[in-house]
Parts: C-alpha cells; structure tokens; sequence
C-alpha cells in the first residue's frame, strides 16, 4: 500500500470532519458561540431523515432535502431560545451552554425515536456505500465522495457568500465591530438568524450523509465533534476553507498513522487533541482574523469577571456550625443516605477547585475530573500498592497532583478563556488516552480497588469524616478569600494589568490558582476512590464527572464557596428524586438541560448569586451600607 | 480526546459478547452428540430440566423434573410482592441502551403477573436510572434499591458493566443476588459468590477465539481488530499468547479507538492487513465486524473474518449479504431466536403484545432469559435470598428454549455450556457446527 492510497482514504475520512466544521467556524465567526452541540444537530436531522423514509416512504433524495431544510429550522430555534438570550455573557459560559444544549437534544431524540430500538441506517444511504470509485487503487464509496464533494462545495459556497455578498459584508462587520455594525443599519438579530439556519442547514447535511456510514443512535456523531472542532481550530476559527483543509489534513494523518508499527499506530485517535492544543498555543487565530475582530470575539471572555456582587464567603465560624448540622442529620442517618450525604460532599469539593480557579482567578479548566481521577489513581498507588494509610495518602495525592496540573497552567497562561477551555478537553482527552492506560498508575484502565480504614468502614463513619475534611477545606478556602491572597486573585481575574501595577504578580497568582484547584481536586478524587473501593478511570472521564462538576458549580454560583455546596446538592438531590423510570423522570436529562441553559443564560451568578440579589434588594433602603 | 459515549456502545456491545477470561485451558469442539454428563452435571441432576415458561401454573416444579408448558392456570396473585430491581441508563443519549432492557424486563413480569405471578406473589420491577460508566451513580442506585426498597434481588443490568464494579462487592457484601441474561465482561467478577449470568464460561480470548482461528476458520497468519477500551484491549495480549502457542501468526494488531473511528479508518486497517498478509481477521466486537468486511468488499479482500459478534441482528441488517461467509460465534442466544420452542414463542409473542415495537435483538433475548432464570429459581426456592442462591447453583443442564443449556455451580457462576458457530448466507444466520463446549477453564 502506498502513501498515496492511505492519502486517498484520508481524503476522505477528513471529508467528514471538514463538513461538520464549516457550521461551527460560521457560527463561530458570526455570533462568538463556540457551539458543541452542531454535531447533536446532524444526528437530529439524521434521525428525521430516517423517520421521512421509513415512515413515510419518500425517497432518499425528497428525505434528505427535508431534513436539511429541518437543520436549518432548528438552527434558528437554537439561536433563538438558546443563545440570543445570552448574547451578553462570556464565551466560556455559552461553551458550557453548548453541551446542555447537545443533552438536551440527545435527550429528545433518545426519547423520541428510543423505542424504536437500534434502527439500521445503511439502508439510507443516498448513495451507494458498497460500491465506489477507484482512486490509486483504492475503492472510495460513492456516499463517501459526496460528503468530500458536499464539504468543498459547502466550504466554497459559504466563503464566496461571506466575501461575495452584502450578507457576507454584514457578517464580516457584526464579526470586527458589532456596535459600529449595528449603527449602519444591520438588522443583528436577523442576520444571526441566518447564520443559525444555515449552519443548522450544514448540520443536517453532515449527519445525513456521515451517519449512514456508522450506527444511529442519539450518540452518533458525537465522537466527530472533537476532530470537527480540530479542523476548525486549523481555520482559527474564522476561515472556512482552512477549517475544510484542516479537516481533510487530520484524515490523511490519521490514515497515515495507520500504516505505522505498534503501537505508534494507536495514537491516530489522538491526532485532533495534539492538533488543537499545538494550533492554539501557537496563536493560529492570528493567521486569519484580525486583532479588531479577534478582540470583538473575545469581548469580556472571563466567566466570572462581570458579576460585581460581593463574594459570599461566609466566616469560618459559620461553616464550622453549618457543619455540625449536617454531622447530627448524618449521626441519624440511614446508611445509604450518609452515603448519599459522604458523595455529595465530595462532588462539593470538586465544586470548590472551580471555585478557586474560575470564581476567584478568572482561569478556565474543563477538567476537573481528569485532576480527581488522578487523585483516586494515587490512592490506588498508595494506598493499594505501597500500603499507605488513607491519612497519609490523601495529601500525598493533593501534593502530587500539583505537577500534574503545572502543564495545564503553563498552557492556559498563553490562552483567552475559551481557548483555555478548548485546551483543556483535549488534554483530558489525552490523559485519559495516556496516563489513564497506564499499568503502574491506573492498572491499564482495569478496576482499582483500595479499603477503608476499618474505622472508617460504616456510612455514617465515613460521612462524617469527609464532613470534617470537607469544611476544613471549605473554611480554609473561604479564610483565604478574606486574606491578601484571594484579594490578589480577585485583582488578577478583574484587571491583571492593575494587579501589576499594584503589585501583584499576575502569573504567580494565575499558577498558585492552578496548583490549589488541583490539589484540592486530587484530594476529592482520592477521598472519591475511598468513596467506591472498587473502581475505573472511566468514571472521571471529561464527559462524565468533567462536565457535571463544571455545571453544578456554574449553577450554584462559581464565585462563592457556598455556590459550590449548594450546587453539588442539587445536582446529587435531584437526580436521586428523578432517578425512577417513568413518563415525568424519562425527561429529567432533557428538563436539567435546559435548567442549566437557562441558568447560565438568565443567571450568570448561580443559585446563590440569586438568592443574594434577591435578599439584596428586599433590604429596606436604610440598611444599606457604603 | 477519547470518546466515552462511543466507549459506552463498545462496553455495551462487549459486555454482551464476552464470558470470562481465563489462562489456557485446552477448549474442545464437541458436538452434541459426543458430549457427555459432566460431573457436576450427573452430581446433581440426572435427566435435562427444562423450564422458563412464564405460563406454567402456580405449583413449583421439583428439581430434576420437567417444568415444562401446563394448561393455563391464570390466576390473581395473592401473596405478598417479591421485588426486583434494576438499574439502566434511562435518559439521556444513552436511553437506546436501556430501554429495550427495561420493557422486555418489564414485558417478562406483566405477563408473568396476569399468570398468577410466583407461586402466588406477583413480582415488581422497580427501576432506576444511571449512567453506563458512572460508577458513584450506579452504587447510589443500587444501594436504594437493596437498602430503602428492600428488592429481593438484582436482575438484567449486564449493559452495566463498569459502572457496577464498585456494586458487584457491595452485592456481595450484602448478599444480594444478580441475575443477568448475557455475560460479563470478561473483566469482571463474574465468579462472585451472587453474581450469576448466562452466557457460557471459557474464556472468548483464552480459548474459543484461538480454537476458531486453528480449528475452524484453518488460518495460520491473522490479523486482529479491536476496540480501544480496557474491556478489549485487556484481552488481546492473551489472545495473542494463545494464538502464538497454536502456531497463529498476528501479522497486525489494529486498536479502533472508537466507533467512528471505525467508520473512517477500516479502509486503511483492511488495506494494511491484506499488504501484510493476513488469512483472516479476528474482530472482536460486531461493529468492528460489521465496518471491517464492508470495506474488505470494497477493498476486494475475501478474507475470512470471525469474531464474537451474533449478538445482534445488526449485522445481519446492516451487512446483510456482503457479510455472507463471516464466521460468527452464538453468545447471547440470539441463534435461539428461530428455535421452534414454546418458550421462544412465549418470547416473540409476548415482546410483540406487550413491547410494540421492540425488537428481537440480543438486548431483548438477554433480558427474557435473565428473567427466566430469576424466575425458575424463585420458583423452586422461594423469596429467600440463600435458598435462591442454592437453588441457582444446583441447576445443571437447565433447558430454558431460548438459550443453550444452563448449568450451574458453587464454583460456576457462568451458566452457558454450549456455542453454536454461525454463518450469514444470503443475509441470514445459518448455523454450520452442532453446538460445542467450551473448554472448563477455571475462571
């Protein structure tokens, strides 16, 4: 087999990711949202192209036209009830607002066309998948050209659109300056509009055509979001056909990977996390977008920079007292609800590294899972292998983590927040395609198991001692917000040429950040392991705890520890309320999407940033100070 | 970055392919009609019991005796609930992995009920939701089961492989049995003291799949693809081992990261494999299977592919004649599906009336059996967790219809005893050998 044949099979593998990512760089350039659900979009579409034939026996021509057109439908919803709504919060928050979104959608399809169980998409195809045309030597399937000839020809329509017409003209200035574009008589709501339909109208084209190749199901595209992504992080996000180029470039390398030995040829999965975190520390974006419309962009990109409220910290004295209730509620107890109390107290603390990151620092992590997995990794280390009590092995797994996420610091440093965050799920990505595989530090991804100290053996035992670390991290993590060094951090995330100015090192400030979240995250994730005796690191994937830890504390207000707490209740009450089966909880998923969409977009400072503001304003006017 | 959803169909799929892994114990294709009484088999029972039938009268059959068909004997249970539990992914994307599981479940109990239930008590089916890989979460679930509902046992929740591993020690713990249809992963502790599943014991990686390539599929160079996820990938090194020791050469070893990446990369993986000169290819899981012999078609390659992978009909649907001549191995029982049995028509025609729309997939047969069986235990010993657990044990070539003979043990906890290999003609499963043993490896 030659270079050339594996080149030709990459053409048109890239095809895929070069179609998928030229509706998330338009949306991208056009409205700032970074949109992880575009892939969901496709699968939606797929799922009503195979309703039309299946149900309604249009042909496969008629069936794709339709689901198309109903892309471009669902772009426009999305716009609208999703992301216009948040048009003034930060970048980072509609990212996040991204994945609710994809939930949401994976959600509905699941429960609408679920029961059909697994249907067969082969049939759907428009085109042939068995038979093809010969290139080099190679049989390239009919149905695999068009997605190569859709991705050109869509990447081509939409630059000459963009360069060619007033629309493109009206994008362009929106994109560079938004106010001086709305002053000269752009319609923004409409054209955005627009830019939604069409990149819903991509969407659907992609899924359509892609999903034919693999299995339907409400998942099915989902593991072509991050290599889209990696196509579009080539254009800088902003040039479509770089992004189209950039996608058929990870297929050829993939397929080239292919040829390689053992076991160099089991890294191609890791090519469009390599890709992004190399593209976006090199600056590509600079490549392709100028700074004016880069800072337009980028606006105020810092997740919690806007919120001007006083941080509710609480005084120590108040946490130790808050603590000694929820010790005497856990000394009654049944032993599965101090279980229940033991994982929600973790799950806060998971919480509270976000908190000290992003609330206070302004930092962007999406990994806070990866850190814990490390942490419960450690303890196996430790703990399983070398015999360390679990007094002993706990900081020793909040200390060690710290190197780990020195990496993570040096990187975020060079970046915006939303790149930050790009970079950070892919380096999750990698940890869990690297040290997660590891025999010596995670048993080759096999089960783990560590014990208990046998005073610790009992729910209720085991409760209370995660109390008592708990609040003594909550207490110091609060302390330390009173204390210079969390007023550093504050000036640091609000103004870091300020802080300077004033004195403080913004970079010393940025990586103790880090190294603190980490810590604090490792801790959780050691006490984690301790929590379940037996377990994997599949468990601290990004898509699984990542993403959770993320949104509770987003819900329950990122700037506050007491946000932190009272997120990671709600996210493990309510999903214990909802967990039966049945017509009202088969909507739980769907309904929590949209809960955080609608949190994120309504109240950027959470449960407890709301809360505040309400008591804040039923103050008699007498009462206020300063 | 990796990619847990697609890991998610990866687990799902393995776990209802694999039995557990074992080191090498020779495996013999016997036929049915060579095999002989093992010891445990004559120890406990003389004659084949058959069983299974939901609509079998009220009065417990005795061990070692026909349990088969009776006149219908409906009648309104009367004594007390015994409860089951089961925990799934139920919303979500991840939906389509449990809900088939459920309603066949569900199906199972509904009929049962209108036919008087077990020995007079109807049972009840209390479910609850979790994620495929979230192990704190399926421990929660579990645990509000066994301990604030008081279910009797654990039954069908084989889709959750890793997230039960920290479950199956509380289980234990608790002595709360597990009852599944289909199989454990074969990293799992599939050999604990409550754990009982149906499919057979031996070993996919250790045993049956090197004694396919060297005695059924005759090739002495093979390449192998599998999914990269530690299900899998744990396996291949003792494949490899065995292989090596039958004289097998792996001229390539292809780990798939992911589904899609299935989809893109099998042109390449094919064409690599057919430069090194491979005979055949071992895949281990159906949509590798699937993708893989797809794109040898394109690519003109007839090599023989073989794998664990008749767990569902999707190969027949999705690869349908292009597939033909695969070799395939019965795992889940599916080949059972055309089995003129009155319980495999109790199967088809209840899913029909009570799951509309559901289909006849490994998903849903797994589910029935592991009903089956929960149910021909409780039968025989009654709503008492050790008796149950005793009588589970003391079954030995349990004929249910719809799967190959069950035979337990103290020390066996995998129930299957016999294969069918399998292959597609025309689109369809034909079956090509009698059903063989497998080797008793020690698990």
């Amino acid at each position: 087999m030659t270079l050339v044949q594996y080149g030709v099979l990459g053409l048109a593998s890239g095809a895929m990711y070069a179609l998928l990512a030229v509706g998330i760089v338009l949306v991208y350039r056009a409205t700032g949202v970074l949109n992880f659900a575009h892939a969901s979009m496709g699968m939606a579409c797929a799922y009503v192209n195979f309703e039309l034939i299946e149900r309604y026996n249009l042909s496969v021509g008629i069936a794709l036209i339709m689901a198309v057109t109903f892309g471009a439908l669902l772009g426009i919803i999305v716009h609208e009830c999703v992301f216009r709504p948040m048009a003034n919060t930060p970048q980072v928050v509609r990212l996040l607002a991204s994945f609710g979104l994809a939930g949401v959608i994976q959600g509905a399809v699941g429960l609408l066309w679920g029961r059909l169980g697994t249907p067969n998409p082969f049939g759907h195809s428009l085109l042939a998948l068995d038979r093809g045309i010969d290139i080099a030597g190679i049989s390239v399937p009919w149905q695999r050209v068009a997605v190569i000839v859709a991705g050109l020809t869509t990447a081509i329509t939409l630059t000459l659109v963009v360069q060619r017409t007033t629309f493109g003209v009206q994008i362009r200035a929106l994109a560079q300056n938004p106010l001086a574009a709305r002053l000269a008589g752009i319609d923004d709501r409409r054209l955005q509009r627009r830019v939604w339909a069409f990149a819903g109208a991509t969407a659907g084209l992609a899924g359509v055509l892609i999903v034919p190749f693999g299995a339907l199901n409400p998942l099915s595209l989902n593991g072509f979001e991050l290599q889209a992504l990696a196509a579009a992080v080539v254009g800088g996000f902003a040039s479509l056909p770089a992004a189209v180029l950039g996608g058929l470039g990870i297929g050829v390398v993939q397929e080239l990977l292919v040829a390689a030995p053992e076991p160099i040829n089991g890294l191609r999965s890791a090519i469009a996390s390599v890709v992004v975190l190399v593209l976006l520390v090199v600056g590509v974006e600079r490549f392709f977008v100028s700074t004016q419309e880069a800072k337009a962009l980028e606006g105020d990109d810092r997740p919690a920079a806007s919120a001007a409220r006083a941080v509710v910290l609480g005084p120590p004295k108040a946490w130790f007292a808050g603590a000694a209730v929820v010790a005497c509620i856990i000394a009654v107890l049944s032993g599965f609800w101090a279980f229940v109390v033991a994982r929600t107290l973790i799950y806060a603390l998971l919480a509270l590294s976000l908190v000290v990151l992003t609330g206070w620092s302004g930092e962007v992590s999406l990994m806070p899972g990866t850190f814990a997995g490390v942490g419960a990794c450690l303890a196996w280390v430790l703990g399983t292998r070398y015999g360390y009590p679990m007094p002993l092995v706990l900081p020793l797994a909040a200390i060690a983590t710290v190197p780990v996420c020195a990496l993570v610091g040096v990187v975020a440093l060079r970046l915006r927040p939303l790149y930050v965050a790009v970079a950070t799920i892919s380096l999750a990505g990698l940890f869990e395609q690297t040290l997660f595989r590891q025999g010596w530090f995670a048993n080759r991804g096999a089960a783990m198991t560590v014990d208990r100290p046998s005073l610790l053996h009992g729910d209720r035992a085991f409760a209370l001692a995660v109390l008592a670390i708990a609040v003594c991290a909550f207490a110091f993590v609060a302390a330390m917000g009173r204390a210079r060094t969390g007023r550093a951090m504050w000036m640091v995330r609000d103004n870091p040429r300020a802080a300077a100015a004033g004195g403080v090192n913004p970079v010393k400030y940025r990586l103790l950040s880090f190294s603190l979240s980490a810590s604090i995250a490792g801790f959780a994730g050691a006490l984690f392991a301790y929590l379940l005796g037996t377990f994997n690191t599949e468990t601290f994937g990004f898509l699984v705890l990542s993403l959770a830890v993320f949104g509770l504390a987003i819900v329950g207000g990122i700037r506050s520890p007491l946000g932190a707490a009272v997120g990671a209740f709600l996210f493990v009450y309510v999903t214990e309320v909802f967990r039966t089966s049945g017509s009202i909880s088969d909507w739980t998923s769907v309904v929590i999407g949209v809960g955080i969409v609608v949190v994120l977009a309504r109240t950027p400072d959470g449960v407890v940033g709301t809360v505040q503001r309400v008591a804040h304003s039923m103050r008699p006017a007498g009462a206020e100070r300063g | 970055m990796r990619r847990p959803h697609l890991r998610f169909a990866g687990i799902a799929v393995v776990a209802a392919l694999t039995a557990a892994c074992s080191s090498g114990v020779h495996i013999e294709f016997e036929t049915r009609a060579r095999m002989a009484p093992t010891a445990a088999s004559s120890a406990s029972t003389a004659a084949p019991v058959t069983g299974g039938a939901i609509n079998t009268g009220t009065a417990s059959a005795p061990s070692g005796q026909s349990a088969g068909l009776v006149a219908d004997a409906a009648a309104a249970p009367t004594a007390a609930p015994i409860k089951l539990g089961i925990v799934l992914p139920l919303q979500g994307g991840q939906r389509s992995f449990g809900e088939p599981v459920l309603r066949t479940t569900q199906a199972y109990i509904d009929e049962l009920n209108a036919h008087g239930g077990v020995n007079g008590s109807p049972l009840e089916l209390i479910s609850y939701n979790a994620c495929l890989v979230c192990q704190d979460d399926a421990l929660q679930a579990v645990r509000r089961l066994v301990e604030e509902d008081n279910v009797f046992a654990i039954v069908n929740t084989y889709v959750m492989v890793v997230a039960f591993q920290p479950v199956i020690p509380y289980l234990v713990q608790k002595g709360v049995p597990l009852i599944q249809g289909g199989s454990e992963a074969q990293t799992s502790d599939a050999l604990s003291p409550v754990n009982f599943a149906t499919a057979p014991p031996g070993a996919f990686y250790a045993n049956f799949l090197p004694a396919m390539a060297t005695d059924y599929v005759h090739a002495t160079r093979i390449g192998i693809t599998y999914l990269d996820v530690p299900s899998e990938a744990n396996g291949v090194p003792i494949l490899e081992r065995q292989l090596a020791a039958k004289g097998v050469e792996v001229v390539d070893s292809e780990p798939i990261g992911a589904a899609e990446d299935a989809v893109t990369n099998m042109d390449a993986v094919v064409t690599k494999m057919r430069a090194n000169g491979a005979q055949a290819v071992l895949a281990t899981n159906p949509v590798l299977v699937i993708y893989g012999r797809l794109a040898a078609d394109r690519q003109g390659w007839s090599a023989q592919w073989f794998g664990p992978a008749a767990w569902s009909r999707l190969v027949e649907d999705s690869c349908g004649v292009t597939c033909d001549d695969l070799v395939l191995t019965e795992t889940a029982g599916l080949s059972w599906v055309d089995r003129d049995s009155p319980q495999m028509h109790e199967f088809v025609d209840t899913l029909a009336r009570r799951y509309p729309g559901g289909e006849l997939s490994g998903h849903t047969l797994a589910a029935w059996v592991g009903m089956q069986l929960t149910v021909e235990a409780l039968r025989r010993s009654g709503p008492d967790r050790a008796a149950f657990i005793a009588t589970l044990e003391s079954f030995s070539d349990l004929d249910l219809g719809t799967t190959s003979p069950l035979t337990f043990s103290p020390d066996r906890h995998l129930g299957g005893t016999r294969s069918t290999l399998l292959r597609l003609q025309g689109g369809k499963y034909v079956a090509v050998s009698e059903p063989l043993t497998y080797g008793e490896a020690s698990l």
